[in-house]
């Protein structure tokens, strides 16, 4: 598995540990369609969340959230309601983003940014 | 999440504006949105800002960043409102203490590194800012000597974003940078250009000394060589010393033209001689964005000096009317009014024809009568109605250059100084303190007619139409002004005289 990858893997696995610590019930994830990918559905209270996680392994290259870009978030939300009307949830769905700076060694970093548009 | 607020200044003209920079920072993706009516450099302000914070170790946090530059509907033009940006983004962040960053007006433009860059129009904003009651303003390390000239509010000057961050509470090690200095000032040579320089012109001597007495304008005629520029470029010298308020003006003029302003307010009148190419925008002042000073802006309270005035485009000279009447500049555009000083004393040179040799000795003019009556015309009839002194300057001959003036400019500047107190204790009462600038109101006043046997000779050219009204009035000026040179106290038939030579030398 290439780095990037695992990178990838690591972070989300980190994300879902964080979501569920924070009261978040995972619901699927990993949801693919000819489209794209959602990484993370969970559920938060009464609300459904679709969440983005970002990870990078330090901040070279900036902050993680900065790849979340216009154009990315209008594919999520895309994604967000074909998963919906797939699965019969007809209210709307949050969108949650992850930020997670995960060096080699040391610290983690989780940034959750609830609700963007 | 945090907002914050902060206070910059906007410049338009010479008048400085509060513009109080909002910034809020929300749960959102990482954004900057700038809003308020910036223009396309105040845009690029977000850039330059978020690389200058990462470089200064206190990263813009990773959120929807809005700052709001209000009032919304005033323009703002430039670069220097990056500092109250920043600063403004760290204190919503908490990185710096919110309410040490409202108290504080900030001016400045940010390098991609971080570090502070200095900014023209220093000086009239930082009096902006004390105008308004501000009691502190950070500029860039590299004006702090142009703030410190204005009494009377607290001026930090910082090199680089990080030391202002640590000013205002951010726990960063401080970290030396060196400073980006502003256009150094040139050294202030000597004057070396003196009076009795001049030489064998004792007339056109005596006519400089009557301009700077009076603060009329003037305009020479004579062939080239005959020493004009020579003679305009002695008037500043002949001036005295500018009034603080005066030396205030002329140095705001500068640091808004971007010019080096230095450690210490002007003292001197300043001399501008604009090439005969300037377009109008440069002899008064425009541009579509940022409307800057003119060469008659900068001029103000000194000398403007028109070397070959007929070749200026005449649409071009034509726009010192306005100032010539008003004593200021009013410059409009689509999106506001600048109003600069515009008390400068004018000064025109100019051939009597294009070949420049008529009426000098031998007579050796090609010009045909028409094209020299067609040059001088070029000078509109009410641009010239303004000069009071209008003389003709003679070619110097062996014999006459024999004759040295020998007034040195230090000896005819006291002359000067007597005669402006003089003037200034005659006018205490009225608005004016200069001859140049009394009304015909005023000339004409019981208290101030002259005896009919002195006015004898402008009354019988009155009569006969030699002389208009306004221009019997500018005789009579320029006449007060002598009478003060020589310490007497009312114009004498003699006076009246030369006064009536110093105007009419150029209609022959």
């Amino acid at each position: 598995m290439p780095h990037k990858d695992e990178l990838g893997r690591r972070g989300e696995a980190l994300a879902v540990d964080h979501l569920t610590a924070t009261g978040f019930e995972i619901i699927e994830r990993n949801w693919r369609s000819a489209r794209g990918e959602l990484d993370i559905i969970a559920r938060d209270g009464a609300e459904v969340v679709v969440v983005e996680v970002k990870t990078r392994s330090n901040l070279s290259r900036g902050n993680p959230l900065d790849a979340i870009t216009g154009p990315k978030l209008a594919r999520l939300r895309r994604l967000a309601r074909e998963w919906a009307s797939e699965h019969g949830h007809p209210a709307a769905v949050r969108i949650d983003a992850i930020g997670i700076v995960a060096p080699t060694h040391g610290l983690v970093e989780i940034d959750h940014v609830r609700g963007v548009f | 999440m945090g907002l914050a607020r902060t206070r910059a200044v906007s410049m338009v003209g010479m008048r400085g504006s509060m513009v109080e920079i909002e910034a809020d920072l929300s749960s959102n993706l990482p954004g900057f949105v700038l809003i308020g009516l910036p223009d396309a450099a105040l845009g690029e302000a977000k850039d330059r800002v978020r690389s200058a914070a990462a470089n200064s170790g206190c990263p813009l946090p990773p959120r929807k960043i809005t700052v709001n530059l209000s009032p919304a509907a005033l323009p703002k033009h430039g670069s220097s409102f990056d500092l109250a940006i920043a600063v403004a983004v760290l204190g919503a962040s908490g990185e710096c203490d919110a309410r040490s960053v409202g108290r504080v007006v900030h001016l400045g433009e940010l390098g991609l590194d971080g570090r502070v860059r200095p900014v023209p129009g220093i000086l009239p904003s930082v009096l902006a800012a004390r105008r308004c009651g501000f009691e502190r303003v950070m500029v860039p390390a590299g004006n702090l000597a142009e703030a410190a000239l204005v009494p009377g509010i607290e001026a930090i000057g910082v090199a680089s974003l990080r030391e202002a961050a640590i000013r205002h509470g951010a726990e960063l090690e401080p970290v030396r940078v060196e400073m980006i200095p502003a256009a150094a000032a040139e050294p202030s040579v000597q004057d070396d250009r003196d009076l009795a320089d001049v030489v064998g012109n004792a007339e056109a001597v005596d006519a400089m000394l009557v301009a700077a007495a009076g603060g009329h304008h003037a305009f020479l005629l004579g062939p080239p060589g005959a020493g004009k520029t020579m003679l305009a470029s002695r008037l500043p010298g002949l001036l005295p010393d500018l009034t603080p308020e005066a030396a205030i003006e002329v140095s705001s003029v500068r640091s808004l033209a971007g010019l080096p302003v230095g450690d210490a307010l002007a003292s001197r009148p300043p001399f501008e001689a604009p090439h005969h190419t300037a377009s109008a925008a440069a002899l008064i002042g425009g541009g579509s964005g940022v409307i800057r000073p003119g060469a008659a802006a900068r001029a103000a309270h000194g000398v403007l000096f028109l070397d070959e005035a007929p070749e200026y485009p005449r649409s071009v000279l034509d726009t010192l009317r306005q100032p010539l009447e008003s004593g200021s500049i009013e410059i409009h555009r689509a999106g506001a009014v600048a109003t600069f000083p515009g008390q400068f004393q004018l000064v025109l040179a100019a051939n009597p024809c294009p070949c420049g040799q008529f009426g000098s000795t031998g007579n050796s003019c090609t010009c045909p009568p028409n094209t020299r009556r067609r040059y001088l015309a070029r000078l509109s009839g009410p641009l010239l109605d303004r000069v009071d002194i209008q003389l003709s300057v003679p070619r110097v001959t062996a014999a006459r250059s024999l004759r040295s003036g020998g007034l040195s400019t230090a000896a005819a500047r006291a002359r000067v100084t007597d005669a402006r107190g003089a003037a200034a204790a005659r006018l205490r009462s009225t608005p004016w303190r200069t001859n140049a600038r009394v009304s015909g109101a005023w000339l004409r006043s019981t208290r101030h007619t002259l005896a009919p046997g002195v006015t004898r000779p402008l009354d019988r050219a009155l009569e006969t139409g030699g002389l208009t009204m306004r221009g019997y009035e500018r005789v009579l000026r320029v006449a007060w002004t002598i009478a003060d040179l020589e310490g007497v106290s009312t114009p004498t038939a003699a006076h009246i005289g030369k006064a009536l030579y110093l105007r009419k030398a150029t209609a022959a």
